[in-house]
């Protein structure tokens, strides 16, 4: 089974995360942020192919802010 | 302080892994047992946000020691010199950009669902809602954030260097701003030590200030957050059912295709910077950035190579521009061809009514194009070129991938030929533009000219080829 491709990416981002040892806080910042995205995105598919529109729209306007204040950081 | 920050940094990733891994227990279950997938769906949603708290939580104690200092310094009518101010006004500069995209983007919304009623979303809707948006956070965003605490008191034009202690590395930030002298005002963070690593560090910072860097990537992610919320607001409005699914699929690809264009060109801006800071600092270069990626990152660090994957990935992982001084010699070759073919296929696909075979298809096929028309490209481009072989490869598929969209781009307004042929030679002003910030002007309108003539016989040749056995 393929999972939502934001699972994935989020899950990658976030193994990225965990091994980079000493990070300054910048990249530790965008890190989260894009693992967050990732997450959400993942979360909002998950959600919307049950059926629940307001969480799939929360949870991706939620994803959306994440994204772009991690590149922000970039 | 460290340590307690290291702890956030994660609880916050472990929060958002167990959020992930719910939603594929979700995903798992939602055939066998509907009830336990919305279970573990709630749970996933609990954990993201507990996730998110504690992201807050990082950035609220990074608040908390900025105003602490603050409180301790002497100086309190000037600019806080505190290391945490550069995060503090990226944070404040995302926080009010995310947040009039969200208003204008529902508002735009509501008007075009609510008051115009109606009812079936087309592209041309979705087109004008995402230019719409656009305008009006552009606006907002050269009138609010010139305003922001350090750049209040920067003039416009002005490339402002701020000195912090203790501060690893250095950081850019730009804003658009209203002025009849000039519509950017630049900052410029770094740490206060007087030594050979700093200086390398503002040079490579001025490299980034002196080219505007950071004011396309305002651009940009303006541009990211008009298309996506607009089509986010559409589908809660709407119940997604008026919107097809190959519609949002379409847009889905744009945003994908805008976010990995953000991400190449934040390399091709890092490498720039870097050659910029070697045309300054001279051989030396190398060594004070290995240096300076020590202080930042520990004593393991023997070569650029050794820096962490995410530096790695926004900074080129050879760091090649700092030793040749060549902006391009640091991209890996197959990085716009790739790139560009992606961006090239998702603009092809706008005019179908079906992704799942041809898009594959067309990335594929723009991505063998892009990459032969560069290697026809490259002998009379390297003559021009005239730094490294990797370089003059790598502009090569630049040409070849910006014509290859061009045409693309002039080819999605087929019958009306006007628009074909204008839509095609604003493909080539940009590929002007964008050589003229590699070459001098005489040798880019050369290599402009002279590409494009070899461009345009490889597409009739291959027209005569595919006319002539079919008789015309």
């Amino acid at each position: 089974m393929i999972f939502p491709i934001g699972i994935d990416i989020g899950a990658a981002l976030i193994y990225a995360g965990f091994i980079s040892g000493s990070v300054t806080t910048t990249e530790t910042l965008s890190l989260v942020f894009f693992g967050g995205a990732g997450a959400s995105a993942g979360l909002s598919t998950t959600a919307d192919a049950q059926g629940y529109i307001l969480l799939a729209s929360a949870l991706l306007f939620v994803g959306v802010a994440l994204l772009v204040t991690g590149i922000g950081f970039g | 302080m460290m340590s307690k920050k290291l702890d956030t940094k994660k609880l916050a990733l472990s929060f958002i892994l167990l959020s992930i891994l719910n939603a594929i227990f979700s995903n798992l279950t939602v055939k066998t047992n509907r009830y336990l997938a919305d279970v573990f769906l709630l749970i996933g949603s609990g954990f993201l946000f507990i996730g998110i708290f504690f992201a807050i939580f990082m950035v609220i104690s990074l608040f908390k020691e900025s105003q602490n200092q603050l409180l301790k310094s002497d100086l309190k009518s000037s600019y806080n010199k505190n290391v945490n101010n550069p995060l503090i006004l990226q944070l404040k500069i995302s926080f009010i950009l995310q947040l009039t995209g969200l208003s204008y983007s529902g508002l735009v919304s509501t008007y075009i669902v609510w008051i115009l009623h109606i009812t079936d979303i087309t592209s041309i809707d979705l087109i004008i809602s995402f230019t719409l948006s656009f305008l009006l956070e552009i606006m907002t965003a050269i009138l609010i954030l010139p305003r922001l605490d350090p750049f209040r008191e920067t003039r416009p034009g002005e490339i402002r260097i701020i000195k912090l202690h203790n501060f690893q590395g250095g950081i850019t930030m730009g804003v658009l701003t209203l002025s009849r002298h000039s519509p950017f005002k630049s900052i410029i963070f770094m740490g206060d030590e007087d030594d050979s690593i700093t200086r390398t560090i503002e040079a490579h910072e001025l490299g980034h200030a002196t080219e505007h860097h950071p004011i396309f990537l305002e651009l940009s992610i303006i541009f990211l957050l008009s298309i996506s919320y607009p089509l986010i607001w559409f589908g809660y409005i709407m119940h997604r059912e008026v919107i097809s699914t190959f519609l949002v699929i379409k847009t889905v690809l744009i945003i994908l295709s805008v976010v990995i264009a953000i991400l190449l060109f934040m390399r091709v801006a890092e490498s720039r910077a870097d050659a910029f800071a070697y045309k300054v600092i001279g051989k030396s270069a190398y060594e004070n950035l290995v240096e300076a990626l020590r202080r930042a990152y520990g004593e393991n660090i023997k070569s650029a190579e050794d820096a962490p994957l995410w530096s790695k990935i926004t900074h080129t992982s050879s760091r090649n521009a700092i030793k040749t001084g060549d902006p391009l010699s640091s991209i890996g070759i197959w990085e716009f061809p790739v790139v560009l073919s992606f961006i090239a296929s998702t603009i092809a696909i706008t005019r179908f009514n079906s992704i799942y075979i041809i898009y594959p298809l067309f990335f594929i096929g723009s991505l063998v194009i892009s990459f032969l028309i560069g290697l026809v490209f490259l002998p009379f481009v390297r003559k021009y070129y005239r730094m490294t072989e990797r370089g003059s490869l790598n502009f090569s598929f630049l040409l070849a991938g910006i014509y290859m969209i061009s045409s693309i781009i002039a080819l999605d307004a087929y019958p009306n030929l006007y628009l074909v042929i204008s839509l095609f030679l604003t493909g080539i002003i940009l590929a002007f533009i964008i050589t003229k910030a590699f070459l001098d002007l005489h040798n880019s309108t050369k290599v402009v000219v002279a590409t494009l003539l070899i461009y345009l016989s490889i597409i009739i040749l291959i027209s005569l080829i595919k006319i002539l056995p079919h008789g015309g």
